[in-house]
């Protein structure tokens, strides 16, 4: 390491780094295993240190934080902050009870008789929310619904493809967000039990003329490889190509047509 | 490689037993962290703040975080604690920066602070208990060690704007946090499991 990064890490560990710098020394630690073993260590200290500050916080605060994390739990089951009807969706179970059940083989969030070329949102009518499957599912058809079906074919229907829902549903997901700058945001969320990943653009800009979206998978020893070309939607749901267990984070470049075998222009980072 | 030397991940850690629940999906274990943490965690941050107000909002903004982002918590790379408290840290000295804009910080100073809720008297104990380990191993750094970790680490000021408060260069800011922190780290007894 240089002995400039390392004279940071103090800095850095105390949160007096900001802006340009702190991304830096990011950058930095991702490559660095012992400024990482070591900050780690500062950390410990600083929490120690930190803990000797103990304050009784107000006595609603705990009603309030508590009612806060249900509220975010249900909009991120929701997706990415999804509006009106979604919300609506994810909220609600099903009036449907004691429907037939379905066997869950096939992707549950594509309705039973609408092929996936339909290009319209779909309906999301009481009898399409899914109570089967549990408010998850019911939570990933309200997406999928708001994303409308265009952005589907990065998947497979064969009843054995792994699809995106797989990942949205499963009970080890982890997720990060990141805004993109120049707006909008983009999510990556990991299952390693189902070894994939899957990235959610809400309101990500156009790719410049001549250029295209990729997608890409942070291994834990910090290599970038493909996840897929994107579609050209600003609203997407996309499954991710490649082993995702483990990984670290994700990001979205700009790209020839095509795509390339290291990104040319990152234009976001998501570390899990 | 990743791991820390001698943090074990079987050592009792019910902060991080009740982070790897919230990684589970478990919203429960986040009324457990709570109990857990929320005196550390809101202390720091109204250390950090000054302000009553806003500490009570970050502390908030900070517990939805950690229920975000308890799926990257990993035990063997360091303790619960340490993991929230990075957060909150972070998250108080982010506000202490978008605050300071608007001279929130400073006008609020001292009121709202002596506002803040008299603790029980058991409670403030061992919150007393350790106020002063942290003011013994405060008292083990030098006078410009513990100015630099003051300016930066509890008044949230970055390193630049330290160098400037006390009219040095930023390169002996940097060295007097460093050199702080590794005596911080001993005085406070060797608690880095190491």
């Amino acid at each position: 390491m240089s002995e400039t990064q390392h004279e940071l890490l103090g800095a850095y560990a105390v949160d007096a780094l900001e802006g340009a710098e702190r991304d830096a020394y990011e950058a930095h630690l991702a490559d660095c295993a012992a400024c990482r073993d070591e900050l780690a260590g500062l950390r410990e200290t600083l929490a120690e240190f930190g803990s000797g500050f103990e304050q009784q916080p107000p006595s609603g605060l705990r009603a309030s934080v508590l009612e806060a994390v249900a509220a975010d739990s249900a909009a991120s089951r929701a997706g990415a902050e999804p509006e009106g009807d979604g919300v609506e969706a994810a909220g609600q179970d099903s009036e449907a009870q004691g429907e037939p059940t379905r066997p869950n083989t096939d992707d549950p969030a594509i309705p039973d008789t609408e092929p996936p070329s339909v290009v319209t949102p779909l309906p999301t009518r009481a009898d399409r929310r899914g109570s089967r499957w549990g408010m998850l599912a019911a939570a990933a058809i309200a997406i999928l619904a708001l994303i409308g079906v265009t952005v589907w074919q990065p998947w497979n229907p064969r009843p054995t493809t792994i699809t995106a829902t797989d990942v949205l549903q499963a009970p080890d997901a982890v997720r990060a967000t990141e805004p993109i700058p120049g707006g909008g945001s983009v999510t990556l969320v990991r299952s390693n039990t189902v070894g994939r990943a899957v990235l959610i653009t809400e309101a990500m800009p156009a790719a410049p003329s001549g250029q295209v979206h990729q997608a890409w998978l942070m291994r834990p020893d910090r290599t970038l490889v493909s996840g897929g070309m994107m579609a050209a939607s600003p609203n997407q749901t996309m499954l991710l190509e490649g082993d995702a267990r483990n990984i670290v984070g994700g990001g979205v470049s700009l790209e020839p047509p095509g795509g390339s075998q290291q990104p040319t222009e990152v234009i976001v980072q998501i570390a899990l | 490689m990743e791991e820390v030397a001698g943090v074990s991940s079987s050592r009792e850690d019910p902060i991080a037993d009740a982070l790897l629940a919230c990684a589970g999906g478990d919203q429960a274990a986040v009324a457990t962290l709570y109990d857990l943490t929320a005196a550390k965690v809101y202390g720091l941050t109204l250390r950090v703040l000054r302000n009553a107000a806003h500490a009570e909002e970050v502390t908030q903004e900070i517990f939805v975080e950690a229920w975000q982002r308890c799926g990257n918590f990993q035990p063997s790379r360091g303790s619960g604690l340490a993991w929230l408290l990075t957060i909150t840290h972070r998250r108080a000295v982010d506000r202490v920066r978008s605050a300071q804009a608007s001279t929130v910080r400073d006008a609020a100073y001292g009121g709202e602070v002596l506002a803040t809720p008299v603790p029980d008297p058991a409670e403030q104990a061992v919150a007393s208990l350790e106020a002063r380990r942290v003011r013994r191993a405060l008292g083990g750094l030098s006078q410009v060690q513990r100015e630099a970790i003051e300016l930066t680490y509890l008044d949230g000021r970055t390193h630049t704007e330290a160098a400037n408060t006390l009219n040095v260069p930023l390169g002996t800011v940097k060295t007097r946090i460093r050199d702080g922190l590794i005596r911080l780290r001993s005085a406070l007894g060797g608690d880095d499991h190491e």
